[in-house]
C-alpha cells in the first residue's frame, strides 16, 4: 500500500495557528506600516523637495522598493495583506462603499490595464523623475490612493488591489516563484456546505481577492491575509513551503496577459537598470546624435519603445520556433512559456536595488534623523561597492539559471521528457541572451538614486 | 495558422496607443525643453540639482559650455552668472528682480562668475563644466536667467528659462484627488440608497 507524503503545513505549529487565527493577524503588522506610510505621504508631499533630504523618498526608493522583491521570494504575497492601501480599502468601503459587483471590463482587462500604466509610469519617472523628486513620488502616491479610495466606494472587495494595482500585478508574478504558498485540502473542501472562505463569516471576511482555495493553484492572487484561515470551519487551509518557481510547472492553466506582463517586465528592469548606469547620459547623447534628434526625452521613448518590444518580440521568436515541434498554438504555447522569465526578472530586480539598498541606505537612517531637526552625515553605504557586484552577479546567475530550468521543467511536463530539451531550447537560448545583457549591466558601476 | 486572435489585436491595439501617447507627451515636452542653446561659438547645456528648482530652496546650477563646431569642451572660460527677471515682469520699470540670492558675490558688472569644476562629491564632471552653487529664488515663477561666457572663441550671451516652483505641498492636486474622491463617495451614497 502505498501513500501520498502529505506536504508540510505550518498551520500545524500550534503558536503560528492561534497568531493567524487571532485578530491580531494582520492588523499588528498594518498599523505599522499604516503609521510609516501616513509620514512618507507627508514627507513626499510637503517634505523638504531636494531628495536627499526627504525622509519619504529614501524610506521608499531606498529601503521598501529593494526590499520588496525579497519579500515576494520568501513570502509570497504577503506585503500585500499588510500594505497601508489595503487598509484604507477596507475602512473606505466598510464606512461608505456601494459594494457594487466588478465590472466585467475591469475584470477581463484589469492585467491589461496594469500592463500599459505599468509600462506608462516607469517611461514618466524617466522623462518627468518621480524616483529623484519627492514631490513626483508623492504625486504618484497620492494618485493611487485616490484610485484605492473610488474603486473601494463603488466595488466589493479589493478590486483595486486585484485587478487595478501595477505593484500587485508585479507582486502576484514575483510571488510565483516564491517559496511559500497557501492553499486549501480539496478533499475537505468537496465535503464544505458553507464556503466561508470565498463568502465571509462572523469569524472573518470573505476572501478579499476574490479567491476560491479550493481551487486556488497559484500565488498570483492570494496575499495571505489570513481571512480564509479564520473563517475556514474545517481547518482545510494550510501554509506550505515550497521549492522556489515550482509553481510555474505545475500550474494547468496559463494565461496570456500574465505572461505578458512577465516579458514586458524584462524590458522594465533591463531600461531601470541601463538608465542607473554613469555612462547612460553619454549614452544618451549618441543616441540623440546618431539619430539626429534635438531633443533627449524623444530620444529616451525610442530607446523605451525598443527595450519594452525587444523582448516580447524574441519571446515570440523562440515561440514560433519551439511550436514547430509541439503544434501548439502561438498563443498558447507563448503563455506557457512566458512565465518561465519571471525567476530572472525577480533576480535581475533584487541585484538591481540590491545596490540602492546597500550603497544608499543609511540616507533612510539619515534622513529619519532630520525629520528630528538632527543634522548627521556621513556615507550612505553600508558594504564596498565590489561586495554589492560580486551579490549582483551571483543573483543573475541563480536567476538565469532558474528561469532555463523553469523553461525546461514546462516542456518537460507539457511534452514529455523525450521532447523537452528541442521544446525549451529557442527559450533557454533568449533566457540566457537576457541573463547576458542583464549581468553585463551589473559591471558598470550605477548612479546614486539620493 | 493559428494566427492573430483577439488578444493578439488588443496587444496591438494597446501598443499603438501607449506609443501614440508616449509621442504626444514627448512632442509637448519637446516644446517646453530649452535645457541646451546655441549661442555664438558655444554649444551651452543647462542642468540644475535638484531638477525642479523650488522658492527659497538652495540649489546648484551647472553649464557644460563646448564648441559648437568642434564638440570640445570649453576651459577656462569666464563664466558669469548675470542677475535673473522675472518672465512677464515689466522691463521698463525695472525689469530685473533681485529675486536670487546666491552664495558667491556678485562683480562690478552685476553678475556672479561660475566656478570651474572637474569633479563634484568625488565624482568626476565633463570638462566644460561650471558651476554656481547655493542659488535661491524667493518667488515661484518662470524666470530667465542670462549666462555671459568669454573665452579666446569671443564673448556671447545665452539665456535659459527656469521654471521655480513653490516649496510647500501641490494643494491643487491634493484638491483634486479629494474632489474626485467626494464625488465617488456621493454616487456611491446615491447607488447605496438605490440598492436598499
Amino acid at each position: 500500500m502505498s501513500s501520498k507524503k502529505q506536504p508540510i503545513n505550518l498551520l500545524n505549529i500550534p503558536i503560528l495557528k492561534r497568531f493567524f487565527k487571532s485578530p491580531l493577524y494582520p492588523r499588528i503588522f498594518q498599523w505599522i506600516t499604516v503609521l510609516v506610510f501616513g509620514l512618507i505621504m507627508f514627507e513626499t508631499l510637503a517634505g523638504p523637495t531636494s531628495v536627499g533630504e526627504n525622509f519619504g523618498s529614501a524610506a521608499t526608493w531606498v529601503l521598501w522598493w529593494p526590499l520588496i522583491p525579497f519579500f515576494f521570494f520568501l513570502l509570497g504575497r504577503f506585503w500585500c495583506g499588510i500594505c497601508p492601501f489595503a487598509w484604507v480599502s477596507d475602512l473606505t468601503q466598510k464606512l461608505f462603499g456601494a459594494n457594487l459587483k466588478v465590472p466585467n471590463f475591469i475584470r477581463k482587462n484589469g492585467l491589461w490595464i496594469i500592463d500599459i500604466t505599468f509600462i506608462f509610469i516607469t517611461w514618466s519617472d524617466h522623462i518627468w523623475g518621480i524616483v529623484e523628486s519627492p514631490r513626483g513620488s508623492g504625486t504618484l502616491l497620492l494618485l493611487i490612493l485616490g484610485g484605492v479610495m473610488v474603486t473601494a466606494l463603488l466595488f466589493e472587495r479589493r478590486t483595486w488591489c486585484r485587478y487595478l494595482c501595477f505593484l500587485g500585478s508585479l507582486s502576484g508574478n514575483y510571488s510565483r516563484a516564491g517559496m511559500l504558498e497557501l492553499r486549501a485540502d480539496k478533499e475537505t473542501c468537496k465535503t464544505c456546505k458553507t464556503k466561508d472562505c470565498y463568502k465571509g463569516s462572523a469569524k472573518a471576511p470573505g476572501c478579499p481577492m476574490f479567491e476560491f482555495p479550493m481551487t486556488m493553484e497559484n500565488n498570483a492572487n492570494c496575499n495571505l491575509c489570513g481571512s480564509c484561515i479564520k473563517s475556514c470551519p474545517n481547518d482545510s487551509i494550510r501554509l506550505t513551503p515550497r521549492k522556489p518557481t515550482s509553481e510555474f510547472w505545475s500550474m494547468t492553466k496559463a494565461h496570456f496577459e500574465e505572461s505578458f506582463l512577465a516579458i514586458v517586465i524584462v524590458g522594465i528592469v533591463f531600461v531601470q537598470n541601463i538608465t542607473m548606469l554613469d555612462l547612460y547620459p553619454s549614452f544618451l547623447k549618441w543616441v540623440e546624435l546618431t539619430l539626429g534628434i534635438g531633443n533627449e526625452n524623444i530620444a529616451f521613448t525610442i530607446l523605451f519603445i525598443f527595450a519594452m518590444t525587444t523582448p516580447v518580440l524574441l519571446l515570440f521568436a523562440a515561440t514560433a520556433v519551439s511550436k514547430r515541434s509541439t503544434g501548439e498554438t502561438l498563443r498558447n504555447a507563448f503563455a506557457r512559456f512566458g512565465y518561465a522569465v519571471i525567476p530572472l526578472d525577480l533576480a535581475s530586480h533584487m541585484a538591481h536595488n540590491l545596490f540602492h539598498l546597500l550603497a544608499e541606505g543609511k540616507a533612510t537612517y539619515y534622513t529619519f534623523m532630520g525629520l528630528f531637526g538632527v543634522h548627521v552625515e556621513g556615507s550612505t553605504s553600508f558594504i564596498a561597492d565590489p561586495t554589492i557586484q560580486i551579490m549582483q552577479y551571483f543573483l543573475v546567475i541563480v536567476g538565469t539559471l532558474g528561469s532555463m530550468y523553469a523553461a525546461y521543467r514546462i516542456a518537460k511536463r507539457n511534452y514529455g521528457v523525450s521532447k523537452a530539451l528541442s521544446v525549451s531550447m529557442p527559450y533557454l537560448l533568449v533566457i540566457l541572451l537576457f541573463g547576458i545583457l542583464n549581468f553585463l549591466t551589473f559591471t558598470v558601476r550605477m548612479a546614486m538614486r539620493m | 495558422m493559428n494566427y492573430p486572435t483577439k488578444q493578439m489585436k488588443k496587444i496591438l491595439l494597446s501598443l499603438s496607443l501607449i506609443l501614440l501617447t508616449f509621442l504626444f507627451a514627448t512632442n509637448a515636452l519637446a516644446a517646453s525643453a530649452g535645457l541646451e542653446q546655441d549661442t555664438g561659438p558655444y554649444h551651452v547645456t543647462m542642468q540644475t540639482n535638484p531638477e525642479n528648482l523650488m522658492a527659497n530652496q538652495a540649489g546648484t546650477m551647472t553649464m557644460i559650455i563646448t564648441n559648437k563646431a568642434t564638440g570640445q569642451p570649453v576651459t577656462g572660460a569666464k563664466v558669469m552668472m548675470m542677475p535673473s527677471t522675472m518672465m512677464g515682469s515689466n522691463a521698463g520699470n525695472g525689469g530685473n528682480m533681485a529675486g536670487m540670492d546666491m552664495s558667491s558675490g556678485m562683480n562690478k558688472q552685476g553678475g556672479t562668475p561660475m566656478q570651474e569644476q572637474s569633479n563634484m562629491g568625488g565624482m568626476a564632471m565633463a570638462s566644460g563644466s561650471y558651476m554656481m552653487e547655493g542659488m535661491m529664488f524667493n518667488q515661484p515663477g518662470q524666470w530667465n536667467q542670462a549666462i555671459t561666457i568669454t573665452s579666446p572663441l569671443g564673448e556671447s550671451t545665452v539665456n535659459f528659462p527656469i521654471t521655480v516652483g513653490k516649496s510647500g505641498p501641490n494643494f491643487v492636486l491634493i484638491g483634486s484627488v479629494a474632489g474626485v474622491v467626494v464625488i465617488a463617495g456621493i454616487l456611491a451614497a446615491i447607488l447605496k440608497k438605490k440598492k436598499n
